[in-house]
C-alpha cells in the first residue's frame, strides 16, 4: 500500500507532536520522522507542513546563528498549536480505532 | 534571505540546489519565499553530511512538493524571458542527464552516483590541461616547458575552485555565467578530442620529449623524427632499420639512393634500433642530468638504460638524406644527433656496418641487360653483362 496518501493526512500531526516535545529545526524534524519510522515522509513536504503551520499561527520560527554556518531555522509550538495538537491526536485515535475494529470484523 | 560570512561554508551543491528551488518559487512573493526557504542552508548542509549529495533530488520536484505541502498553488508564472527560457533548457538537459544515468545505473546494478561525483574533479584538471596545451601550442611552448608546467598548475587550481563554485562564478550561477560555462567546457572537450585525433595525447608526448630533446642538442638541425605506427619500412611485419643492397652479381653497393614509383625518397625511420646486439649500457647515470625521455632503449630483461644505435643521414650539401643505403650508424649514448660526428679523425664517426651477407647470389632476368655495376670500382669485369672471363683479352 502506497503510504504517501496516509501521510499527507497525518502529517500536520505528527510535525506538531514532534515539535511539541521540544523546540526543533526542519532537518531535525525530519529526522525524527524518519527515525520513528515514517521512512517515505518526503524532505520537502515537511517543511512545506511546517510553513503552512506557522502561516496558521500554530508554530513559531526563530533563527539561531551559527559561528561555523549558515543559521538555522528553529520551530516551536504556540498555544493555538497544542490546542491544535490535542483535537487532532484526539480525531486520529478515534479514527484508527474504528479504522483497526473494521478491519478485526472484516477477518473475523 | 540573510547573507551571512558563514556563508562560504555552505557546499556549492547546496546552492546550486537551493537558487534552482528559489528559481521555481520566483513567483512568490519575496517576503513568503524568504520565509519558506530561510534556514535551509544549513538543513541541507547536513542533510548531505548524512545522507550524500544525492539526496537533494530533483529541485523542481523538490519545490512541487513543498508548495503542495505548503498548501501555496502552483505558480501562474509570468511569460519568461530569453534568460529563464535558457535557464529551464540547461535545467531540463540536466534532468534529463540525471534520468539517463539512474536507469544507466539501474541496468549497471550500481550506483553511478559516486562515479559522477569523482570523475568531476577529475574533468576539471583535464580542462585546465587542454587550456594550457591551447595556450602551449599558441606560443609554441612544449608541455614540459617550466611555463607550460607553471601555467598548469595555476590552470587546474583555477579550474578545481570553478568546478567547486569557489570563484567566479560561484554557486547561484546566471545565465549568461551558465552558457560561458558550457561552451568553455564543450570547448575544451573539443581541444581534447583534437590533440586525441592528431595523436597528441598518449604516445605523442614522449616523442615530443624526445624530439624536443633532440632539437634541443642542435644535431637534429630542426628535424623532427616523423615517429608512429606506420612510418617507416616494414618487412614480413618487422620494422627495418638500414638496408643493404647488391647487384645483380651479388657484391654489396654502397650509396644506392632509393625512390619509390612517385619518386618520393624511401626513408628508414631514424629512429634508435635497440635491437642491436652490440648496443653497450650506459655509462653511470646522473638522475638530474638526463631526462627519463631521452633514455630510448632499456634492456628488456634488467630494465637498465642501454645506449641505442642511432642511423646518421648521408647528405647531398643541402639537405640529410636517409634513403641512401647502407645507412652509417654508431652506439651512442643518446639519441641526439652529433653535427660533428663525422669530423676528421673522430675515432667514434658512424661507421657502415659490415653486410650482413658478404655476397649474394648471382641474380638476372632473360634480355634485361643489368645496369653498370662497372662504374663502382669496387665490381669485378666478371659481372659485365655480356661479358665472360677472358674475352677481355681477345686481341
Amino acid at each position: 500500500m502506497d503510504t504517501t496518501q496516509l501521510l499527507k493526512g497525518v502529517l500536520d500531526l505528527t510535525v506538531l507532536a514532534v515539535v511539541d516535545g521540544e523546540d526543533a529545526y526542519g532537518y531535525d524534524i525530519v529526522r525524527k520522522l524518519r527515525d520513528s519510522g515514517l521512512t517515505d515522509v518526503g524532505d520537502a513536504s515537511v517543511y512545506g507542513t511546517l510553513r503552512r503551520l506557522y502561516a496558521a499561527g500554530a508554530l513559531t520560527s526563530y533563527v539561531v546563528p551559527s559561528e561555523s554556518g549558515p543559521h538555522r531555522k528553529y520551530y516551536g509550538i504556540t498555544p493555538a498549536g497544542q490546542g491544535q495538537l490535542k483535537q487532532q491526536s484526539e480525531d486520529w485515535s478515534h479514527f484508527s480505532t474504528t479504522v483497526t475494529e473494521i478491519l478485526r470484523g472484516a477477518s473475523a | 534571505m540573510t547573507t551571512t560570512d558563514a556563508e562560504a561554508n555552505v557546499a556549492p551543491e547546496v546552492r546550486l540546489f537551493l537558487a534552482r528551488v528559489r528559481r521555481e518559487l520566483a513567483d512568490l512573493d519575496p517576503e513568503v519565499l524568504s520565509d519558506i526557504t530561510d534556514g535551509l542552508e544549513a538543513d541541507f548542509t547536513e542533510l548531505l553530511e548524512e545522507r550524500g549529495p544525492d539526496a537533494l533530488g530533483d529541485p523542481v520536484e523538490y519545490a512541487k512538493e513543498l508548495r503542495a505541502a505548503a498548501g501555496i498553488p502552483a505558480g501562474v508564472k509570468a511569460p519568461r524571458g530569453f534568460a529563464e527560457q535558457v535557464d529551464g533548457l540547461l535545467d531540463a538537459g540536466h534532468r534529463r542527464f540525471d534520468t539517463a544515468l539512474a536507469k544507466v545505473g539501474e541496468l549497471l546494478r550500481t550506483d553511478l552516483g559516486p562515479v559522477v561525483a569523482w570523475l568531476r574533479p577529475l574533468w576539471w584538471i583535464v580542462r585546465a590541461w587542454a587550456a594550457v596545451w591551447l595556450v602551449a601550442a599558441l606560443f609554441g611552448w612544449g608541455m614540459t616547458s617550466a611555463a607550460a608546467v607553471l601555467l598548469l598548475v595555476v590552470a587546474v587550481a583555477v579550474s578545481m575552485f570553478i568546478g567547486a563554485g569557489r570563484v567566479w562564478p560561484g554557486g547561484e550561477r546566471g545565465t549568461l555565467a551558465r552558457v560561458v560555462l558550457l561552451g568553455l567546457n564543450a570547448f575544451a572537450a573539443f581541444v581534447l578530442f583534437m590533440t586525441w585525433a592528431n595523436g597528441g595525447v598518449g604516445g605523442t608526448d614522449y616523442d615530443r620529449g624526445w624530439s624536443d630533446g633532440f632539437n634541443e642538442a642542435g644535431g637534429g638541425g630542426g628535424y623532427a623524427a616523423p615517429i608512429d605506427e606506420q612510418a617507416g619500412i616494414y618487412s614480413g611485419g618487422k620494422w627495418v632499420s638500414n638496408i643493404y643492397p647488391y647487384d645483380a652479381s651479388g657484391k654489396p653497393l654502397t650509396g644506392v639512393q632509393l625512390f619509390d614509383q612517385d619518386g618520393k625518397p624511401i626513408d628508414v625511420v631514424t629512429q634508435p634500433d635497440c635491437t642491436s646486439t652490440t648496443a653497450a649500457p650506459l655509462p653511470p647515470l646522473d638522475a638530474d642530468q638526463i631526462d627519463m625521455a631521452e633514455i630510448a632503449c632499456t634492456d628488456e630483461m634488467t630494465g637498465e638504460p642501454l645506449q641505442p644505435r642511432i642511423f646518421y643521414p648521408w647528405s647531398n650539401g643541402a639537405a640529410q638524406l636517409y634513403n641512401v643505403f647502407p645507412l652509417p650508424s654508431r652506439v651512442q649514448p643518446d639519441t641526439a644527433l652529433d653535427p660533428n660526428a663525422f669530423a676528421d679523425g673522430s675515432d667514434d664517426a658512424p661507421v657502415i656496418q659490415e653486410p650482413p651477407l658478404a655476397t649474394v647470389p648471382k641474380a638476372s632476368l632473360p634480355g634485361i641487360a643489368t645496369s653498370s655495376p662497372s662504374a663502382s670500382p669496387s665490381a669485378s669485369p666478371s659481372a659485365s653483362p655480356g661479358e665472360s672471363p677472358g674475352t677481355a683479352d681477345k686481341p
